[in-house]
């Protein structure tokens, strides 16, 4: 169903890392790999930081969307389209969200 | 352009009855009630809370991603088309098939409506930014046309007959057109209906459509039953694999049977009542014989819309005597809805399934539910399951729908190969009776 989310376990996912430690660039890394693998079904293992969304994952246009909405979800940030356009590779999604988060 | 003959080679149902074609057509043997009292919260408090929810659920033999882009009414086709396509012993983008010589029918009554009103649900309770990107191709009319034909590697043509209740009639029509004009080789045609929501339980219960039969859900589908009241509603699907006789046989396919003709028409009466003096249902029936070139008396079985409504079913026994004349005698009439309930745009797919089934077995479901006849009806309804006779068998499957269109498919046992599993058949015959109290 459409109404679905993309919810992660919750022992996963500790929604806003500003309330413990910051997050490292492997934990983001980690909780993105879940979220790509939910919407898109891609191997969590195969998202890492080099990898080019479209190119090497296999993620079409529309399921790149829903990842960035879920990724605003998740780690509390606001990613405008102009700004979408530009996360090319799973590295630059987490560097968006590291530096989002600073 | 020399007419060529059209095969069926392939069959695929996920119905109430059961997850496959097997389970399916032992359950319309056996004479089992696939209607029940629904228990979803949302029901109570409804007039009409009887419905007939497909016995497996899709997102259980689907894989998950590929489940969830799609809206109901497109995982059941799915189940649905890649049963048939294993069953005709093809390969999915294999080299039996030229993919420019392939199409894809599928019909649907209303389509993605789930995925309309959940997608609606989300945007007023979480705003806009929170709708689903895939919403628009889960929710259009040939959603499952297009995920299917995709999947196939279709390239001769996607299409999405809508007609309510009669669109899956359409697609068999359409595949049987495609085909002998030409156009293509192999088409899979069929039809599919998600829409057991509170929505329609409410909309169609407002109509006076549906049987409030709550206390005996089960016997709630009675077509020709003094005691019927409203149809029953139903989701699921159905897909037939058609194809060029020559193409069939030079694969060494199974053959089920032929479909040799189709008849359309239009009521052009009322939008949801059938003309009483039931002339364009009784044209359906004449155009889809001389279609075939086929005479009332070659016709031995009838799988009728029959959706167990006061008014249908009785304009429907007039159309079959004034389609047949004299010959309405020797022809053994059904009406499977007793048992599958009413699945809208799949409905045609499934009951056309049913006939050529019947006819490739020689052995015709019964009709359950039927306490008291109707009176006068003038046609031999079957109550239990019938044998048919040796020799050359046609038969017509009917479906009727709101908007006023009548689609008559003949089908016959040619080119019929034999049975693959006879003793199974035997074993579920057996076990067959009166019935209607099995659960």
């Amino acid at each position: 169903m459409s109404a679905d989310t993309h919810t992660l376990p919750a022992e996963f996912l500790t929604k806003k890392m500003k309330e413990g430690h910051m997050a490292t660039t492997e934990e983001i890394r980690g909780k993105l790999a879940e979220i790509v693998n939910q919407v898109a079904g891609v191997n969590a293992d195969d998202v890492q930081l080099d990898k080019s969304f479209t190119d090497d994952l296999d993620v079409d246009s529309l399921s790149m969307v829903e990842i960035i909405v879920a990724v605003e979800d998740e780690f509390d940030v606001q990613v405008p389209d102009e700004e979408a356009k530009n996360l090319r590779t799973v590295g630059d999604a987490v560097a968006y969200i590291e530096r989002a988060n600073a | 352009m020399s007419s060529r003959t059209v095969v069926v080679t392939g069959l695929g149902a996920t119905t109430p009855l059961g997850g496959d074609v097997a389970t399916t057509w032992a359950g319309l043997l056996a004479g089992r009630s696939g209607t029940h009292l629904l228990q979803h919260e949302w029901a109570e408090g409804l007039p009409a809370r009887v419905a007939a929810e497909v016995a497996v659920e899709p997102t259980t033999v689907l894989e998950r991603v590929e489940a969830r882009r799609m809206d109901r009414s497109t995982q059941l086709a799915t189940v649905a088309a890649l049963e048939a396509w294993a069953d005709a012993g093809l390969t999915v983008k294999g080299d039996d098939v030229d993919p420019e010589r392939l199409a894809v029918s599928i019909a649907t009554g209303i389509g993605g409506m789930q995925t309309l009103l959940g997608t609606w649900d989300v945007q007023k309770e979480r705003g806009h930014r929170r709708v689903s990107p895939f919403a628009i191709p889960m929710l259009m009319a040939n959603a499952s046309a297009g995920s299917v034909g995709l999947r196939l590697g279709a390239r001769a043509g996607v299409h999405t007959p809508v007609a309510a209740c009669a669109s899956s009639n359409e697609s068999i029509a359409q595949g049987l057109d495609m085909i002998r004009l030409g156009r293509a080789d192999v088409v899979l045609a069929g039809g599919t209906e998600g829409v057991v929501h509170p929505l329609t339980m409410a909309t169609f219960g407002q109509m006076q459509a549906l049987s409030r039969r709550n206390d005996d859900p089960e016997h709630a589908s009675r077509p020709w039953d003094v005691d019927r009241d409203g149809f029953v509603l139903a989701e699921g699907a159905a897909m037939l694999v058609l194809e060029s006789l020559e193409h069939a046989r030079a694969r060494g396919a199974h053959v089920y049977g032929t479909v040799v003709g189709a008849g359309y028409s239009n009521d052009a009466h009322d939008m949801v009542q059938p003309d009483p003096r039931g002339l364009g249902q009784t044209a359906a029936m004449t155009k889809a014989l001389a279609d075939a070139g086929l005479a009332p008396r070659d016709i031995v079985h009838i799988n009728a819309h029959a959706t167990s409504t006061p008014q249908g079913d009785v304009t429907e026994a007039l159309s079959i005597r004034q389609a047949l004349g004299d010959d309405v005698d020797h022809v053994v009439v059904n009406g499977t809805k007793s048992m599958t309930g009413h699945l809208l745009g799949g409905a045609g797919a499934i009951e056309t399934l049913a006939t050529v089934l019947a006819l490739h077995h020689r052995t015709v479901p019964g009709t359950i539910n039927i306490d008291t006849l109707e009176p006068d009806l003038g046609i031999d309804v079957a109550t239990s399951t019938r044998p048919l006779g040796d020799g050359d068998l046609a038969a017509i499957n009917n479906s009727f729908g709101f908007g006023g269109a009548n689609v008559a498919v003949l089908v016959t046992n040619e080119n019929s190969s034999a049975p693959r599993d006879p003793d199974a058949l035997s074993a579920a015959a057996a076990g067959s009776g009166r019935t209607g109290e099995s659960q």
